[in-house]
């Protein structure tokens, strides 16, 4: 899983994010697989973190283009 | 019978037909009836046979008159004609010219259209399944409509007005008249064949008989058989053509089929405003959205305070590390234990051995005690024997003594000593006493032993004598 992570989406990116959180949470995992799944988790939180901001980012630099001409006329 | 004239046929025909021709109710009359027999050869002269029920005429109309005609005539086309009559003299045969024709009764023209709906209906033309959806933005259509016509220009003005983005290609094609289908199924195959998004066949109102090229069944058959769909605008509103039905939308008027196939481009724009804001908005709240599910993550407790991950593995390290201190304690204090134990032991050992030793000592000294007493009863026996054994001793040594003194002064008187110095010798071969005179041969070294020495001497002879051996006995 870890391999395939330079090829998840976004979506899956959360997805697996919000997997680990909840293993980590039940901690029923040996303490070695935890220490893993903590060090994959911060990896996603920080790759869907920079996701999402240059996400946003495109979106406000879209909007400054463009918006102004939809806010008037098309 | 003789005085009767002879004539020829020719003039008998001819007779005929001028009396036909002169007669004033036979000229010009109106006569009603149905079309058999119809030929229409490529001098553009109709030939057919006018007939009803009980009757038949053979009938000419030519190019010049038939060309008026508007409406299809084929066999079975009831009609009225207006016509002279005539013979045609080459057969004798009696015929009406035909002037003009008009059908005979629009109900029957509504019957043949009804049949006709039918028929088409029955083979699926009209199925709505069939029926193509119209682009919702064409960008590029085509018009059939007449040139230089009302309908056209009021197409092009709404055009323009609603949606002027696209293009819009004209096919033009007679609307009326009936030669109009086939110059209108042409004109929609080329139209089809340009690969336009849709196709616009209009035509202004008019009479039922200027409609009626609409309701022709190849225009049907061809619009249904179109790859682009078609939508009409036939009339108005009241007017249905077997078109309409055929075409994949009709609408009322020529007008209505533009805003039947081009959006209103305000609307369009308005919507487009919509679709924006809807998309900035939801776009916007997604992406909020999905920061808020991450920081909802990030602040779980597993990442904010990830100690917890493994502060019960801690706990319970410590847990047993105190368990284990624990047995060790326990095994400290055994070995204290252990260690008193054997402390005491050795102090038991020790003391028993004191004891042990106290006897012993005690044993020693009894012992000491009564061996010295012993010892003293021993030594004064002994003193005792001692003193016995020497009073023996003195005795037999007293007496041995005076044996011996009597013995010596006895040896003194055998000694060959004694006897030597009184010139006896004593003759020996190595060491040993010669006694015989077999003991020696001649040669041997014998010594002599007289009182004041030894000689050494060699045998030279023995002999052998008689009374010696006596006094040698005594010896």
């Amino acid at each position: 899983m870890a391999q395939a992570k330079k090829e998840m989406t976004f979506e899956q990116s959360m997805s697996r994010l919000e997997e680990i959180v909840r293993l980590l949470e039940s901690n029923q995992q040996p303490l070695d697989e935890t220490i893993k799944l903590f060090e994959e988790g911060l990896k996603l939180v920080r790759s869907c973190d920079q996701t999402l901001k240059k996400f946003e980012k495109q979106v406000d630099d879209l909007l400054a283009e463009n918006g102004g001409e939809a806010d008037g006329n098309v | 019978m003789s005085e009767r004239r002879v004539v020829s046929v020719s003039r008998l025909v001819s007779y005929i037909r001028q009396s036909l021709e002169s007669d004033p109710v036979l000229t010009g009359f109106l006569v009603e009836g149905e079309i058999s027999n119809l030929r229409q050869p490529y001098s553009g002269h109709w030939y057919f046979s006018l007939k009803d029920a009980n009757a038949s005429m053979n009938c000419v109309m030519f190019a010049s008159a038939n060309r008026k005609v508007s409406f299809p005539v084929q066999n079975g086309t009831k009609v009225i004609v207006r016509g002279n009559c005539s013979v045609y003299p080459q057969q004798g045969a009696l015929q009406i010219v035909v002037t003009a024709m008009k059908q005979s009764g629009i109900g029957d023209l509504y019957q043949q259209l009804e049949l006709l709906k039918q028929k088409l209906s029955k083979e699926g033309l009209f199925d709505e399944a069939h029926k193509k959806r119209l682009p919702l933005y064409p960008m590029d259509a085509a018009l059939v409509t007449g040139n230089n016509t009302a309908a056209r220009e009021d197409v092009l003005i709404t055009f323009r007005k609603r949606w002027p983005v696209a293009r819009i290609t004209e096919y033009p094609a007679p609307v009326q008249g009936l030669d109009a289908p086939p110059k209108i199924i042409e004109a929609l195959k080329k139209a089809d064949e340009g690969g336009h998004q849709v196709i616009l066949l209009v035509r202004g109102g008019g009479s039922i008989e200027d409609l009626w090229c609409f309701n022709d069944e190849a225009l049907a058959r061809c619009i249904y058989d179109l790859k682009t769909p078609v939508v009409t605008g036939i009339g108005h509103e009241i007017d249905f053509t077997i078109a309409d039905f055929a075409a994949d939308v009709r609408a009322n008027t020529p007008t209505g089929a533009v805003e039947t196939a081009f959006p209103d481009i305000h609307d369009v724009r308005q919507d487009l405003m919509n679709r924006f804001v809807r998309m900035r908005q939801s776009t916007l709240n997604r992406l909020s959205h999905e920061r808020q599910r991450l920081n909802r993550n990030t602040q779980r407790p597993v990442f904010a305070r990830p100690e917890q991950l493994y502060s019960d593995q801690a706990l319970k390290l410590d847990y047993l590390r105190d368990k284990l201190m624990r047995k060790e304690n326990l095994t400290l204090a055994k070995r204290k234990q252990l260690t008193e134990a054997a402390s005491s032991l050795r102090a038991c050992i020790r003391e028993s051995v004191k004891v042990q030793e106290k006897k012993i000592s005690d044993i020693q000294i009894r012992l000491a005690v009564d061996v010295k007493k012993d010892l003293a009863d021993y030594t004064k026996q002994i003193q005792r024997h001692e003193v016995q054994m020497q009073n023996r001793t003195v005795y037999a040594m007293n007496a041995q003594r005076n044996l011996l003194s009597k013995n010596t002064a006895l040896l003194d008187a055998y000694s060959p000593l004694k006897v030597l110095s009184r010139g006896y010798s004593i003759a020996a071969k190595k060491n040993e006493t010669i006694r015989s005179i077999h003991q020696v041969a001649s040669g041997d070294a014998i010594t002599v032993r007289v009182s004041d020495g030894t000689i050494y001497a060699e045998v030279n002879a023995a002999e052998e004598q008689d009374g010696t051996g006596k006094e040698r006995n005594d010896i």
